[in-house]
C-alpha cells in the first residue's frame, strides 16, 4: 500500500557526502553484494549513474533505484552498460563538485522489484514522506490498516487507528516508522 | 515448412490460391523471409495498395516447433505510411499454426476486380477461399467472434477491422492470442492497409491434425532448449522484471532518465507518470481479477503480457504495454489508466497502430483539436476513425499526414512512421536509429542488444561519437538476424548478460535446422537483410536525405535536461558504411 509513495519518493536524513554506494551501505543499510548486482539502474537527479563508487550524493539530491530494464532503452540506461554511450549526453558525471559532507536530506525514490525487495528495510529505518500522501494512504486502504496495525504511536505517545484517521496530516511533513508489531509516526517541521 | 501460399487476389473468377515449393527462399524465416520476398519480387516504385505491391506473411525459422518463444510472424511489404520497405511483426499464435500446417509463408498478390471481401481458411487439407461480405466493416472483436461460431475456438486468425478495410495508413494487422482474442498487432506502417487493399478480411488457421515440427537432432534440441529456458528464466529481467511487471515497468525509468516524451514531445517528464506506471497497471489488473503476468502465444516463457479488467471486473483488453500506455497517456498529457486500456481495445478492434494513433491524437492536441489530458476527446477521436469520418480519414493517415492537415510543426515522425516512447533527445543513440532505420522511426530495429557478444563491427569505444554510430549500426544488424529467427524480441536481454545463453539460442537453431551457424553467419545474415532493405528504399526514393529526425529537434530543447538531438548529419550517413 506504500509502494506508490516509494516510487514517488521518500526523504531520509543521513550524512552526505559520500558515494552512492557508501550512502547506501553506510547510511541505508544496503548489501554491497545487493547494489552491485540486484540494482542495475541508478539515477542521480534524473542522470543515469554508471559508478555508484564515483559518484557522491549532496544534501537535496534524489536518487532513484531500479532493477534492470528490459529493451533497448533498458539496457542503455543501465549502469556501465554497454549500451552506455548511447545516452552519452545525459550521463552522470562526477565533476568533482563541491557537495559538502555533513547531515542532510535526500529523497530515494524505489521502483519496480527493488521497492519491493527494499520496503521492509526502509519501513524499519523509517522515512518521511508528505503528509497529503500519507492521508491518502490512510484514506484509500483504511481497512487493511485497522486490521494491520497492532498499535500506534504519534510523536512518541502511544495513541488508536482513530486518532492517526482524524489528525490532519496535509499541510505536514510525516516521519513514518513501521516496525514488525508496532508502527510509530512523528510530526515535523514544528509540529513535533 | 517446405511450401509457400500464393493467393492472386485479381484471378479471372476470385482469389486463386496456389502452393509453390519453397524453393530459393529455403531457410528463410521472419524478416528474412518477407523483406527478401517484397526484395526481389515487388517493384519498390509501385504503389503500395495497388497492383504490384505484395503481402507476405511468414513464421519466424523456429516457429511450430518446441522452441521456446518462437512465436512471432513477420508482414512485410511496400509500406504505404513510409514508403519504403516493411516488417512488422506481432505475437500471438498464427505463427506457431501456420508453420506447423508447413507454410514459410502466404503471399497475397495483385488487384481485386471487384469489391468483394474474401475470407481464407487453410488447414491440412488445403487452402478453401470464400466470399465474406457478412464481415465488411466489422470490428476485429466482432468478427473473430462470427468466426468462433463458424469454425470453433481452437484456430488462430489473422485479420484487419475497419481501419484495414478503409486502406488507413495507421492500420495493423491483428493476430490471435491464447484466447483467441485479436489483440497482437502487426502494427507498425500500415501493414493493414495493404492487406485490405487485397480484399481478404481474413486468415482462419486451423492445425487440428498436424504435428509439431520436429528437430532434425532431437537430442541435441532438447538439451539447448532447456538451456535456453533456463537461461531467460535466471536472467532478472527476462524471468523477474517482465513477467511481473510487463514492458510499462520502463515508464518510471524512462520518466526518470528524463527521456519520457510527454505531451506530443514537448517534455521529456510526465508528471502523471505514477498513475499509469506498470507498478500501477499491474495493482489494478490483480485487484480486478485480471492477469498480471500472461503469455501472448503459447511457449512463451517470459509472459510480459496480462489482462486488463474494467472496474466491474470484465475483461478489456490485454495488459496494455509501455509503448501505447505511453502514446495514448504521457504523449497526450492523459493519466488515466481505465481510458488508456479502453484506447488500446478500440486500437485492437479497429485494426490500428497505437503508437501511430496516440502520436497523432498528440500531434491534433497541439493543433486544438481537444485539450491535452482529455481522455474523452481521445476516445471520441478513435471512434471517428473507426466509423471513417473526413476527420477519421486524417487521423487514421497517421501523424504526418494529420500535422500537415492541421498545420502542425512539431510532428514526431521519420520516414512519415510516429516515433515510439522514447525521446532522442535524451538517448540519443535511439535517435540515432530513428533516424537511420529502414522502417522509419522504429524501436524495435535495435531490440536486440546482443551485439556485445556477438562483436558485431568489432570492438570501438561505445562512448565515442563514432561508437555511438557503430553501436545502432549493430543493432540493427543484430535485430535484422533475430526478427528472422521469429524469437521474440524480450529474449534479447538474457541473451545479452549470458553468453551461455546466447549460444543455447544458436546450438538450438543448428539442431534444429541441422545447421552451422555462427553468431558470425547470424551478424552476416542480418547484414544481408538490411542490404536488401536499404536497396528497395532508395529505388523507391528513401535516401540518406530521409535518414533524418525532424528538425525541431535539434533545434528545441527537452526538459529536463535541456538538451537537443547533437548527433551530426555526416554521423548518420556513417550508419550503413559497413
Ligand atoms: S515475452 Fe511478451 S511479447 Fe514476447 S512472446 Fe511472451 S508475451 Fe509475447
Amino acid at each position: 500500500m506504500f509502494m506508490g509513495v516509494l516510487r514517488k519518493g521518500v526523504r531520509v536524513e543521513g550524512h552526505v557526502g559520500l558515494s552512492i554506494g557508501g550512502f547506501l551501505r553506510e547510511e541505508i543499510g544496503m548489501d554491497a553484494e545487493y547494489i552491485e548486482s540486484r540494482i542495475q539502474t541508478i539515477f542521480l537527479n534524473g542522470r543515469p549513474v554508471d559508478d555508484v563508487e564515483a559518484a557522491v550524493i549532496g544534501d537535496g539530491d534524489a536518487l532513484a533505484l531500479s532493477a534492470s530494464m528490459p529493451g533497448l532503452a533498458g539496457a542503455t540506461l543501465r549502469k556501465g552498460g554497454h549500451f552506455a554511450g548511447l545516452r552519452s549526453t545525459i550521463s552522470y558525471r562526477e565533476e568533482g563538485s563541491a557537495k559538502r559532507s555533513g547531515k542532510g536530506v535526500v529523497t530515494i525514490k524505489l521502483f519496480n522489484l527493488i521497492a519491493k525487495e527494499l520496503a521492509p528495510l526502509f519501513f524499519e529505518r523509517g522515512f518521511i514522506m508528505d503528509g497529503e500522501d500519507f492521508s491518502g494512504v490512510l484514506h484509500s486502504h483504511h481497512e487493511t490498516l485497522s486490521a494491520g496495525l497492532r498499535s500506534v504511536e504519534i510523536d512518541g505517545q502511544a495513541e488508536d487507528m482513530e486518532k492517526l484517521e482524524i489528525t490532519d496530516w496535509d499541510p505536514k511533513e510525516v516521519f513514518l516508522r513501521v516496525r514488525m508489531n508496532e508502527s510509530s509516526v512523528g510530526h515535523r517541521r514544528g509540529n513535533v | 515448412m517446405d511450401k509457400i501460399l500464393r493467393i492472386d487476389v485479381g484471378a479471372e473468377g476470385g482469389p486463386k490460391a496456389r502452393v509453390t515449393p519453397v524453393g530459393e527462399y529455403a531457410g528463410l524465416g521472419g524478416r528474412a523471409m518477407t523483406s527478401g520476398m517484397v526484395y526481389n519480387e515487388v517493384p519498390p516504385s509501385c504503389h503500395p495498395l495497388g497492383e504490384d505491391n505484395k503481402l507476405v506473411i511468414a513464421p519466424g525459422l523456429l516457429s511450430g516447433s518446441a522452441a521456446a518463444m518462437s512465436g512471432r510472424i513477420s508482414v512485410g511489404c511496400k509500406s504505404p505510411l513510409t514508403g519504403g520497405i516493411k516488417e512488422a511483426n506481432a505475437g500471438g499464435q498464427p505463427a506457431q499454426v501456420l508453420a506447423r500446417l508447413g507454410y514459410a509463408a502466404i503471399v497475397m498478390e495483385g488487384k481485386p476486380k471487384d469489391d468483394t471481401l474474401y475470407k481464407v481458411f487453410i488447414n491440412k487439407d488445403g487452402v478453401k477461399i470464400t466470399k465474406a461480405n457478412e464481415y465488411k466493416m466489422l470490428g476485429n472483436y466482432d468478427l473473430i467472434d462470427k468466426i468462433k461460431e463458424e469454425y470453433g475456438d481452437k484456430v488462430a486468425c489473422i485479420s484487419i477491422g475497419q481501419a484495414g478495410e478503409m486502406k488507413m495508413l495507421a492500420s495493423s494487422i491483428a493476430c490471435t492470442d491464447m484466447e483467441m482474442r485479436p489483440t497482437r498487432h502487426a502494427g507498425r506502417g500500415g501493414v493493414g492497409a495493404v492487406m485490405g487493399s487485397k480484399h481478404i478480411k481474413v486468415i482462419v488457421l486451423d492445425d487440428t491434425g498436424t504435428k509439431m515440427r520436429q528437430p532434425k537432432d532431437p537430442g541435441k534440441f532438447k538439451a539447448a532448449n532447456k538451456e535456453w529456458v533456463d537461461g531467460l528464466k535466471k536472467n532478472p529481467t527476462t524471468g523477474q522484471g517482465l513477467p511481473a511487471f510487463g514492458t510499462n515497468v520502463l515508464t518510471n525509468i524512462i520518466n526518470e532518465a528524463g527521456g519520457y516524451p510527454a505531451y506530443n514531445f514537448t517534455t521529456g517528464r510526465f508528471k502523471g507518470c505514477e498513475a499509469i506506471s506498470g507498478e500501477t497497471e499491474v495493482e489494478i489488473e490483480k485487484a480486478r481479477g485480471g492477469l498480471a503476468t500472461h503469455g501472448c502465444h503459447r511457449g512463451c516463457v517470459i509472459q510480459c503480457s496480462g489482462i486488463y479488467n474494467d472496474k466491474d471486473g470484465n475483461y478489456l483488453t490485454k495488459q496494455p504495454e509501455y509503448e501505447t500506455v505511453w502514446a495514448h497517456g504521457g504523449n497526450c498529457g492523459i493519466n488515466d489508466l481505465d481510458a488508456i486500456a479502453m484506447l488500446d481495445r478500440l486500437d485492437d478492434d479497429y485494426g490500428l497502430d497505437t503508437i501511430e494513433m496516440g502520436a497523432t491524437i498528440g500531434v491534433v492536441m497541439e493543433a486544438g483539436l481537444a485539450e491535452f489530458g482529455d481522455a474523452k476527446a481521445a476516445v471520441e477521436l478513435v471512434h471517428e476513425v473507426g466509423k471513417g469520418s473526413p476527420l477519421g480519414r486524417i487521423l487514421g493517415s497517421g501523424a504526418a499526414v494529420a500535422g500537415k492537415a492541421f498545420g502542425v510543426e512539431r510532428v514526431p515522425v521519420v520516414k512519415g512512421q510516429a516515433m515510439p516512447a522514447y525521446d532522442p533527445r535524451a538517448v540519443q543513440g535511439i535517435g540515432v536509429t530513428y533516424a537511420t532505420s529502414t522502417m522509419g522511426a522504429d524501436h524495435t530495429a535495435g531490440y536486440a542488444v546482443a551485439t556485445n557478444i556477438m562483436k558485431v563491427g568489432g570492438n570501438v569505444d561505445p562512448l565515442s561519437p563514432e561508437g555511438q554510430i557503430v553501436l545502432s549500426r549493430n543493432l540493427q544488424i543484430t535485430t535484422a538476424a533475430i526478427d528472422s529467427l521469429g524469437t521474440c524480441l524480450f529474449v534479447a536481454f538474457a541473451i545479452m548478460d549470458q553468453p551461455e545463453t546466447f549460444q543455447a539460442l544458436l546450438d538450438m537453431c543448428n539442431a534444429f535446422l541441422g545447421t552451422n551457424l555462427t553468431a558470425d553467419d547470424v551478424t552476416e545474415l542480418g547484414k544481408s537483410i538490411l542490404k536488401k532493405e536499404r536497396e528497395f528504399n532508395m529505388k523507391a526514393g528513401l535516401t540518406s536525405k530521409q535518414d533524418r529526425l525532424p528538425d525541431y529537434f535539434k533545434k528545441e530543447s527537452l526538459e529536463p535536461h535541456n538538451i537537443t538531438f547533437q548527433v551530426k548529419d555526416e554521423d548518420l550517413d556513417q550508419v550503413f558504411n559497413w
